[in-house]
């Protein structure tokens, strides 16, 4: 398989602080790769490095030929990179609908100017991004929900609203942070389901921070642990499991 | 989305009369009437901007100066036909909303106020002390049509302006404003230039204005720096918050309703400054949202004809 990502030796400092020492993660191509850690260990930060919204001091982070440090945080859906956030991060105003059609946002929007001057061309173009977009949602399971207000959904549906706005622009590569976070155990295996099932239908690689241990080793193929910021094991669920460092970071054992 | 047939039929009949009504007004009404058209052409630009991003730039007297100036100035010193001049005004006044947005539109809050007043302010400064734009006398120009011409030409330009913003607020260049306006992290992720689009909107907003102080000059036939100062923004925001920050038709009612105002109150011109601010307080209280919406709420409340009202 081919590296899909590649994170390499990368630091993040805030001021004094070390948040991310070094450290290095590839995620190969079709893989769902975990990312877990005790509370702090800096899982987040690395995502938003990998997502732009921080910028690390040191390393490198490269995607599918491109070194993603040198592209603003709005290029990255382009380049097929799409994220979700720990708590959702949903337009709050807007239907289900309209939060998926901005993850559409990059993908075949019409030009601005044949949208000012109402142009055929222009309607053509929304009414397939329309089309596109509930597509979208129909994979997830939300078809039916929407132009619903995304607000009214309960958290386990907002959590499929987030990811179906990060499909919308068909991303080879999605981010996902913390997905079970505040999901029951069937919304969890529901959840877990879904992922698999889109890693099958549409080709799609994952990479997911995650603190649930049963999602994480139920559905990962590659699983990197972090710890005060570093990088302290990396591999198959089950050999992370037995791992001694692993055991004393989660346990607090010196 | 789906638009209840009546509000479409409402705007036609509008339009209808509008287009008809010069026929039947004196020289005095046509004039408060293209005012009022002038005015509606910067709140709608504005509105835009407004709506989609709650933010209220104070400074467009400013732009629509700018517009003003260039259209006397190059009608009177270059004679440039009108049919230049506008696209000239225009295209003046959005290179320096693009100037004035790059640096400014990142403030969030009151800040990016109080840099477009900063601006506004400084233009009047400038007009008023240059030579080379009159001075303090200001630029006259022979009006090349009768103001009952200029009203159909502005009334033309406003439906036109009116049907460009109406398409962007409601497709994808105003859903990416409202996502950067919600969740800037979550827009930036979608792929949307949040810094681009911001921009963009504020380029929409001082275009329109532009062009509609190239209109002003052209029908009143006098530019001078003093009739474009902070009161005159402050009017501009005060139509696009009183119409419904949101809604386009309601702006353009709202732009009517205060200049109306405007001419019944101008022995009064403290009377008035009072009555907008005391006119924007309310609107803000009542929530941002439209008061022309609100009182059209407060009309359906009541029962139409009253008829069949068995319980209750």
């Amino acid at each position: 398989m081919d590296k899909l990502l590649s994170v390499q030796g990368v630091s993040l400092f805030f001021g004094g602080l070390c948040a991310l020492d070094g450290v290095s993660v590839d995620v190969q191509a079709g893989a769902i790769s975990g990312l877990i850690g005790p509370n702090g260990a800096g899982k987040t930060s690395l995502l938003n490095c990998i997502s732009r919204l921080y910028r690390p001091q040191q390393g490198e982070i490269w995607f599918a030929g491109a070194n993603l440090l040198l592209h603003p945080p709005h290029a990255l859906i382009g380049l097929g990179l799409a994220r979700t956030f720990q708590h959702t991060e949903l337009f709050g105003t807007m239907s289900v609908l309209d939060n998926v059609l901005v993850g559409l946002h990059g993908a075949g929007r019409p030009p601005t100017m044949a949208e000012a001057l109402g142009l055929p061309s222009a309607r053509r173009g929304a009414r397939e991004q329309c089309g596109r977009a509930l597509e979208t949602l129909d994979i997830v399971g939300l078809g039916h929900a929407a132009h619903d207000p995304v607000a009214s959904l309960p958290l386990g549906l907002q959590k499929r609203a987030g990811l179906a706005r990060a499909l919308a622009g068909r991303p080879r590569l999605v981010l996902l942070d913390e997905p079970a976070a505040g999901l029951n155990s069937s919304e969890k295996q529901e959840f877990t389901a879904l992922l698999r099932r889109l890693r099958a239908e549409i080709d799609l690689s994952i990479m997911l921070v995650e603190h649930d241990m049963d999602m994480v080793m139920t559905l990962c193929d590659h699983v990197t642990v972090l710890d005060f910021g570093r990088r302290i094991a990396e591999g198959p669920p089950a050999a992370i499991q037995q791992h001694p460092d692993v055991i004393a970071a989660y346990l607090g054992v010196d | 989305m789906m638009r209840r047939p009546w509000n479409q039929c409402a705007i036609l009949i509008a339009l209808v009369v509008l287009v008809v009504v010069p026929w039947f007004l004196d020289d005095y009404t046509i004039s408060v009437f293209n005012t009022a058209g002038t005015y509606a052409i910067v709140a709608v630009g504005l509105s835009l901007f407004c709506g989609r991003l709650r933010q209220y730039p104070l400074g467009h007297a400013g732009f629509f100066a700018i517009g003003a100036f260039t259209a006397a100035l190059l009608a009177t010193r270059l004679d440039w036909p009108i049919w230049l001049d506008l696209p000239a005004a225009g295209l003046a006044a959005t290179l320096a909303g693009v100037a004035l947005g790059l640096p400014t539109l990142r403030l969030g809050g009151p800040y990016l106020a109080i840099a477009t007043l900063g601006f506004g302010l400084l233009v009047q400064d400038i007009l008023n002390k240059a030579d080379w734009a009159g001075g303090r006398t200001g630029v006259s120009l022979t009006p090349i049509w009768p103001d009952r011409g200029f009203y159909w030409l502005i009334l033309a330009l406003l439906v036109a302006g009116a049907f460009v913003v109406h398409n962007l607020r409601h497709g994808s260049f105003g859903r990416a404003l409202l996502a950067a306006r919600e969740n800037e992290a979550a827009a930036q992720a979608s792929g949307i230039d949040v810094a681009r689009y911001r921009v963009a909107a504020f380029a929409v907003s001082t275009a329109f204005a532009g062009v509609a102080g190239a209109l002003f000059a052209h029908w009143s036939g006098f530019v001078s720096s003093s009739s474009f100062g902070l009161p005159l923004s402050i009017t501009f925001v005060a139509m696009v918050v009183v119409g419904g920050v949101d809604h386009t038709p309601g702006v353009i009612v709202g732009a009517g309703f205060l200049t109306a105002l405007q001419q019944v109150l101008e022995q009064q011109p403290h009377l008035a400054d009072a009555l907008y601010a005391a006119i924007i307080i309310a609107v803000l209280l009542l929530g941002q949202t439209a008061l022309a919406r609100r009182l059209l709420a407060l009309f359906r409340r009541i029962p139409p004809f009253a008829v069949g009202q068995s319980h209750g």
